[in-house]
């Protein structure tokens, strides 16, 4: 549950490291990882409709990794966002338990997003940690091809 | 009173109400809970491989908190597809049917907890890698969330049971 001024961390290559959120862009209070509705009966997760998909989020960079001026040249190095940014994030861990239509629920001990560009495609180009599997949406098959872990 | 009984209509539900096949004797209600014995049923029928035994309280060989368990479950119920995760059991609610357990792990050295309804069909198995109680593997509380700030030693030995339980799924699989 992410709210205004939640702060999470960035797992991915794009730079930054600490986001924190300015907007729900689902327009609730709190961003979620995903909530149960009524496709808990669909015990199939190919099935369950997108509202049980990451929630996006507007972040500011609160933290980043300093740009080396001369390392220029590579793709990475081009997507680097600064401290102070202000970009469009899609949560992909919460501390807040996540319920799965089979009675599970999902609980990390960290929250966290990777950050998008305006065409909801990932700014950076690896994803560096756990993803919660419930980004397993037609949207966010990118984000989740490109994580090494998904739980 | 007998003959009342006998001479009373059988009764047949509407076709809308499932009626359950008739496995076991129908059970004693005098000077019972009513609430109890349903219960009670409905944990014996959701006890299709001896689950229930694992996590009772009076079984010498139940599941402990600390212990280090590896979970299946479904993907869906009309594929095979199966998800595995191991971790400590951290806390065991019982309540009937609804009794739940939980498992943690660090994932990529992030921690992740997962709650698990014992009864839920859904969940195919459960195989106890490492059972607590025992010498150094005792843990002296009933709940260890405490090992979400203090994880000590707990977590790591997670890894070699991980590969050796790998390897025995390979080996199992030559054979």
């Amino acid at each position: 549950m992410i709210g205004l001024k939640g702060t999470m961390s960035v797992i991915d290559n794009s730079g930054a490291v600490i986001a924190e959120c300015i907007k729900v862009m689902s327009g609730g209070r709190y961003a979620r990882l995903g909530k149960l509705t009524e496709a808990l009966l669909i015990l199939d997760f190919s099935n369950l409709i997108h509202t049980l998909a990451g929630d996006e989020i507007v972040c500011v960079v609160k933290r980043a990794r300093p740009i080396n001026p001369s390392l220029i040249g590579t793709q990475a190095a081009s997507l680097k966002v600064k401290k102070g940014d202000v970009r469009h994030a899609v949560i992909v861990r919460t501390k807040k338990e996540v319920g799965r239509p089979d009675g599970r629920y999902i609980r990390f001990d960290d929250n966290a997003c990777i950050l998008l560009n305006q065409k909801k495609e990932p700014l950076g180009t690896r994803v560096l940690g756990v993803v919660a599997a419930e980004l397993r949406q037609k949207k966010w098959m990118k984000l989740v091809s490109l994580a090494p872990r998904v739980v | 009173m007998s003959t009342a009984a006998e001479a009373a209509p059988k009764y047949t539900a509407p076709a809308s109400i499932q009626v359950p096949a008739e496995q076991f004797p129908a059970p004693k209600v005098t000077r019972k809970n009513l609430i109890d014995v349903v219960s009670q049923e409905q944990v014996q029928r959701a006890n299709v491989d001896g689950r229930m035994e694992l996590f009772s309280r009076k079984n010498p060989n139940r599941i402990q908190p600390g212990s280090v368990l590896l979970v299946e479950t479904l993907n869906s119920k009309a594929k095979e597809s199966t998800s595995t995760f191991m971790g400590v059991v951290i806390a065991i609610r019982r309540k009937g049917l609804e009794t739940t357990f939980t498992l943690r792990n660090l994932v990529m050295k992030v921690g992740v907890e997962q709650r698990f309804a014992l009864y839920s069909p859904m969940l195919k198995s459960i195989k106890v890698l490492q059972q607590a109680g025992s010498k150094d593997i005792k843990f002296r509380r009933a709940k260890l969330f405490y090992l979400r700030d203090q994880p000590g030693k707990a977590f790591q030995s997670l890894q070699s049971l991980w590969k050796q339980e790998q390897a025995e799924k390979v080996a199992a699989k030559k054979n």
